[in-house]
């Protein structure tokens, strides 16, 4: 017997204008009866949707620190790829070549052979 | 905890929660007209698909081989809606006295006035049908008739040995020439 209805309701469900043309016809509170039977899946979708928004929100977050973290490590290889410090360069040259004026200019630019004089005790520099 | 199934609400959403809603109360109006044929049966309809959308969302498991779309999805949910309304209004307990031994019966029967109903409609449906039948080879009262008897489409056209879109358009036919009836009741 359903099949018989099923026959001539089929089209009801899957086009619209027909559908609302049904429901006007015979006088149905289509836009009431929506309100009022689906405001509780409604809440529960939004609720859903709000849950799902914060789990994506904190993997997000922690992609973004993975990110970063990443970064971090590879700007500093690349740094010290392109520019090595310059005390271990000049200590290099240094021990190969001999020192001239210019390692001397340079040695005494490089902060770090600075600090390494300062660490000296005078006593050591008088000899 | 919200347990929601979010492909079917991706689905839902694609097309519009709201459409879904009104095409299905249409749809489920209309089953429910034709079967219980109650004038206020409009209340009914809308805890029917609210239900249908509600257990789709969250607790029924989508077989995408039987229903390749959300809508037949869902339309089955309303369907299998609709039948339990129609079995405990149709099939539930009449009570009747037994005219000899003045006992109350009471018995699961169907309404002869259903029966009688649903025949006639299907007479009806096919007489507008027979009408649109253009030649001895259309096979359009046969598509019918294996329509109701529960065929898919597919079925009917290895069963009649014609293309499946000959079957899909001989239906569009016949869907068109007995939406008059749909509001006849």
């Amino acid at each position: 017997m359903f099949d018989l209805y099923d026959l001539l309701a089929e089209d009801l469900a899957y086009n619209y204008e027909e559908a609302e043309e049904y429901l006007r016809q015979n006088e149905i509170p289509a836009d009431a009866l929506f309100e009022e039977k689906m405001s509780g899946i409604q809440d529960q979708i939004r609720a859903f949707k709000f849950k799902q928004g914060i789990s994506k929100n904190e993997k997000l977050l922690t992609k973004l620190d993975s990110f970063f973290q990443l970064i971090q490590e590879q700007t500093q290889d690349r740094i010290f790829e392109l520019f090595p410090p310059l005390a271990q360069t000049a200590y290099s040259q240094l021990s190969s070549d001999g020192i001239t004026d210019d390692d001397i200019q340079t040695l005494r630019q490089d902060s770090s052979f600075l600090r390494f004089i300062e660490s000296i005790d005078e006593d050591d520099l008088s000899l | 905890m919200i347990r929601m199934n979010a492909e079917v609400l991706q689905e839902i959403e694609n097309i519009g929660l709201e459409v879904v809603y009104k095409q299905l109360l249409a749809y489920s109006s209309m089953m429910l007209s034709k079967a219980i044929g109650k004038d206020e049966v409009h209340v009914l309809p809308a805890d029917i698909v609210a239900s249908a959308i509600g257990d789709a969302l969250s607790e029924k498991e989508w077989n995408k081989d039987e229903f390749p779309t959300i809508m037949e999805f869902l339309k089955n949910l309303c369907i299998n809606g609709c039948r339990r309304v129609y079995r405990k209004n149709v099939f539930s307990l009449r009570v009747s006295n037994d005219i000899f031994s003045e006992e109350t019966i009471q018995a699961k029967v169907v309404d002869p006035v259903d029966l009688i109903d649903a025949d006639n409609l299907k007479n009806e449906m096919k007489s507008l049908v027979v009408k649109k039948k253009k030649s001895i080879d259309d096979f359009i009262v046969d598509i019918f008739d294996a329509r109701l008897a529960g065929y898919t489409n597919i079925e009917i056209a290895e069963y009649l040995s014609i293309d499946i879109k000959t079957v899909e358009n001989q239906m569009k036919v016949i869907k068109r020439c007995i939406k008059p009836l749909r509001d006849g009741r």
